[in-house]
């Protein structure tokens, strides 16, 4: 049985996200709206992908094609939702206002960064759950890959990218929703420009010697500690700022007691 | 998105046809090129073999040698293990000793036709019972002859079919799946000891052998549990054997004449046989060379039958061919009790007809095994019981000695009779009874009722010829059984008519080898292609149809193509009848449109009417019409066939992970799952304080995020 590579690997990759989703999203309705939409613009992007990829048959066997139109059509729809969020500001702001609940409080409207998390995130738990879940769904047999000569790593590769991909759209989001209200379009570029690297990295993984997947991991997991750096950087964050709250935690602890 | 792609490239890069990371994972081997055992059941046991519900998973491990065995057996540290058997191998013996190892939970057979230098063929195999049909045996309560005690009929038998495996045991049958895929891919890639005998580490190969059977216990219980259904979705659990007897005789005899006792000779032979394996039942000794033989008879007589039915004193002849035999005689059993209670012929059509018993039967000879000859000769085996008290039992033998010359010889007197449908009257009422076979006590059959009763072990076979001239050259076999069909037909006609046989009487060695072709090579064949309809004879395979009797849910393709050339060989055409009126006639002859032969330029057949008195004749078992039937008491055959669903059966191939590789990705998924919950606790609480400075109007609330 291989159960327990099932569950390892469901856990590898969709670990941190459930982690974010209970602690940040979960008691929040305002936030799990705009997550599920979040969710369903990245699927108007697959679907788009998907139309575009059975249209043109020639290059149905040249996966790269595909690849990089999806990539296009992705950040076209982080655009399209940030767009149509920036719409709804006022709406959402009325609706939480009349919302009885203590945790809906306009700071979820004022504070641009918080939206631009939950709608990375969003993008990140779906697009994650469909690369995966082909995977997972075929891991619960007795089998486990390599009789056909593939590297036994198949399984966590694919966990640890797909987790390493949940956190890099998470990032993407923040980094991409301030560039567009600081007007600096250049963190866009970064954006699109990242993605569209990581992604082609994993066309490495292709090779048919490949026997581990490092070669495509690796890097990515360097983008997106720069990722999450920059993310930190323009959501506010500094070194100075962590500092002051581990002393404020502790503090606060000694408070409560 | 990317990436989703880039898990579907993954796979395009094996094979293009693949669609998910299964195919990466599973080798299947196809339906056709394996088969399985299955379970069956009769009144007290379970026989067979049965998997797990989701199949048993086992490492492969193949036993080319004695010291592989023993290595599995006394070293084997990853059970349960899967065995890959040669076909020398796969007996009693290793299965047992496999079985008592308790390492093994499934076996696989190898059995691939042409390559017998790479896998050693069995010498001798016969899953069957040393004394076969034992318990429905016509001695099974005397201490002279009873279990056998004379003379074990089928020396080889092992009784393997008859045991209750419990594990699945599949046969393979392509060349590829064997040797490239379990041999070299599988066995020898992960799991073939080194040359110090040491184990190989994990990843090993394994296979899942799954071959789930729905019916369990016995008879009695899975037809109960059949009847007894209590939800809206009845599922059967198992269904009983059985199929149609044909039989055919030579005079009408109508309802309001009367039938004199003694006056009708039965001749007959067997039909069907079995083997451990679905759709392995070749069936060429046992008992296609008596089918073939007994229809040649019909033929040889139907030729001349008007010298019988035309006179009052001759004996009218009841040719028929039994179903259901090999399963402690259902065929003739069922006959016997239909006779006892004057019910046959019941078919339709046979309104017309005056009834048979068994008074009206004065002699029985039956045609068993007759490819091979025992010390050059065709022996006469009589039952010593009745012998005594039938004096025309002597003159019988003496006849068919005379007819035969050098031929036939008689077997020890004091021999119980064999195996035989003959035993099923004899059980009733003594009738006078020669059964004509080719052994003289044991079987020379080495392979009787087994997947190796092959055409080729009897060398009816094409080799290297082309189809046209393998049906057309009359091989040596087809001379053998014509003589032997010529002189047994010779004695039935003097037992008919009382006369020695004119020169019209004779066999012909084409027929018989042509019936041979079509029996054992491909029921393709002209022959058939010219008894049937049009219609039906497009539908005739180019493979053997199987010779196991099987459910009883539709007539099987041998009983049905036995019977259309029992029509052929006994009927008379009917002039100028188009092929409409033939299919609608009805009435005591039974009326069968056959498209015949081509014409002189090749191109369009013939077509013809055929009337004869030849019909079915149910094969089933009274066990399981009678109300409140003792299945446990032994007096009708209550066997059944456990069914299974249609995802029941399936064999696939892959790796099995080290238990390393799973606990540590076990290991780390659970801590990066904790991780990120006491992380997005901490960075949930510590958020307002660290991006507060961003925020535009801070409010002094603590707040989420």
């Amino acid at each position: 049985m291989t159960l327990m590579e099932f569950f390892g690997c469901t856990f590898i990759a969709f670990g941190p996200p459930f982690g974010l989703f209970v602690f940040t999203i979960a008691r929040d309705p305002l936030r799990v709206i705009v997550l599920i939409t979040s969710c369903f613009f990245w699927l108007l992007a697959l679907l788009l992908s998907s139309i575009l990829w059975s249209a043109v048959v020639p290059l149905k066997q040249h996966l790269a094609f595909g690849l990089v139109f999806s990539v296009l059509f992705q950040e076209l729809f982080r655009f399209l939702f940030y767009k149509m969020l920036r719409k709804a500001d006022e709406g959402l702001h009325k609706v939480s206002q009349q919302g009885q609940d203590q945790h809906v409080t306009p700071k979820d409207i004022s504070n641009k960064h918080i939206m631009a998390y939950v709608s990375g995130l969003g993008f990140g738990i779906i697009s994650g759950a469909f690369s995966l879940v082909n995977v997972l769904a075929d891991m619960v047999g007795p089998g486990t890959i390599g009789i056909k000569g593939d590297s036994k790593y198949f399984f966590l590769a694919s966990a640890f990218l797909t987790l390493c991909f949940v956190l890099l759209h998470t990032f993407w989001g923040i980094i991409f929703f301030n560039a567009f209200d600081k007007k600096r379009y250049v963190y866009v570029a970064v954006v699109v420009a990242s993605h569209m690297l990581v992604s082609c990295l994993t066309l490495l993984n292709q090779k048919h010697n490949s026997q581990n997947y490092l070669g495509s991991i690796i890097p990515a997991y360097i983008v997106l500690v720069i990722m999450a750096g920059l993310a930190f950087y323009h959501a506010g964050g500094s070194i100075k700022n962590v500092k002051a709250a581990c002393v404020f935690n502790r503090s606060n602890r000694y408070d409560t007691n | 998105m990317s990436y989703f792609y880039i898990f579907l490239l993954f796979i395009f890069i094996a094979c293009a046809a693949c669609e998910r990371t299964k195919e990466k994972i599973y080798i299947n081997i196809d339906e056709g090129k394996r088969s399985p055992c299955f379970r069956r059941f009769n009144g007290t046991h379970q026989i067979g073999c049965s998997s797990a519900p989701k199949g048993n998973v086992g490492v492969v491990h193949y036993v080319n040698s004695e010291s592989d065995l023993n290595w599995l057996i006394d070293t084997g540290p990853h059970k349960p293990y899967s065995v890959l058997l040669n076909p020398a191998d796969f007996n009693m013996a290793v299965v047992k000793h496999l079985l008592d190892s308790g390492k093994v939970n499934g076996i696989m057979v190898i059995q691939v036709e042409g390559h017998d230098d790479e896998f050693a063929p069995a010498i001798s195999f016969s899953p069957d019972k040393a004394c076969p049909n034992d318990a429905s045996s016509m001695y099974k309560n005397s201490t002279d002859y009873g279990s056998c005690s004379k003379v074990d009929w089928n020396p080889v038998g092992e009784s393997l079919m008859f045991q209750d495996l419990g594990i699945p045991i599949f046969v393979f049958t392509n060349y590829d799946d064997v040797k490239t895929t379990l041999i070299e891919k599988c066995y020898k890639q992960f799991n073939e000891p080194d040359a110090t005998g040491s184990p190989r580490d994990y990843p090993l190969c394994a296979v899942e052998l799954k071959d789930r059977m729905d019916g369990a216990v016995d008879s009695e219980t899975c037809i109960r549990r059949t009847n007894h259904q209590m939800n809206l979705k009845p599922s059967r659990y198992c269904d009983p054997m059985g199929d149609r007897n044909v039989h055919g005789s030579l005079k009408p005899v109508m309802k309001n004449e009367t039938r004199k006792d003694n006056s009708v000779i039965l001749v007959v032979a067997r039909m069907d046989s079995f083997s451990m394996f679905d759709n392995h039942y070749p069936s060429a000794d046992n008992h296609v060379s008596g089918i073939v033989a007994l229809l040649a008879i019909s033929e040889a007589i139907g030729r001349i039958k008007e010298n019988i039915t035309k006179s009052d004193n001759t004996k009218d002849i009841l040719f028929v061919f039994f179903q259901g035999e090999a399963f402690d005689y259902i065929g003739s059993g069922r006959m016997v009790e239909d006779m006892i209670r004057n019910q046959f012929p019941s078919s339709e059509g046979s309104q017309y007809l005056k009834q048979i018993n068994l008074d009206h039967i004065s002699h029985i000879i039956e045609v068993n095994q007759l490819a091979f000859r025992d010390n050059g000769k065709v022996w006469i085996h009589t039952d010593p019981i009745s012998r005594s008290k039938l004096p025309q039992v002597d003159d019988m033998v003496e006849s068919l000695k005379n007819i035969g010359e050098q031929l036939f010889d008689e077997s020890e007197q004091d021999l119980p009779l064999p195996p035989a449908s003959a035993q099923s009257f004899l059980k009733k009422k003594s009738i006078p009874t020669v059964v004509v076979t080719e052994h003289k006590k044991q079987y020379v059959n080495k392979y009787y009722n087994s997947r190796l009763d092959l055409a080729a072990e009897i060398k009816v076979s094409c080799d290297n010829k082309t189809s046209i001239d393998c049906y057309n050259e009359v091989s040596d076999q087809a001379k053998n059984l014509s003589e032997v069909a010529d002189s047994i037909a010779k004695f039935v006609y003097k037992l008919a008519t009382g006369n020695n046989a004119s020169k019209d009487l004779y066999v012909d060695p084409n027929t018989v080898h042509h019936l041979l072709y079509c029996y054992l090579i491909s029921p393709q064949c002209e022959l058939f292609n010219q008894s049937l309809k049009s219609d039906r004879a497009k539908q005739l395979d180019s493979k053997p149809y199987p010779f196991y009797v099987g459910v009883d849910s539709q007539v099987n393709n041998y009983t049905a193509l036995t019977y259309q050339m029992l029509v052929r060989y006994l009927g008379d055409k009917v002039e100028n009848y188009t092929q409409s009126q033939c299919d609608k006639s009805d009435g005591m002859y039974k009326m069968e449109w056959m498209q015949g032969p081509y014409d002189m330029k090749h191109v369009n057949r013939t077509g013809f009417c055929i009337k004869a008195l030849v019909n079915l004749s149910l094969a089933e078992s009274y066990a399981f019409e009678l109300e409140n039937y003792d299945f446990k008491s032994g007096e009708f055959a209550t066997w059944t066939e456990s069914s299974w669903a249609i995802d029941a059966m399936n064999v696939r191939i892959f790796l099995i992970p080290s238990k390393n590789l799973e606990i540590t990705t076990l290991v780390v998924g659970i801590v990066i799952l904790v991780l990120s919950l006491v992380g997005g606790y901490i960075m949930n609480k510590g958020a307002s304080k660290v991006f507060e400075s961003s925020t535009p109007d801070s409010s002094m609330a603590p707040v989420a995020l």
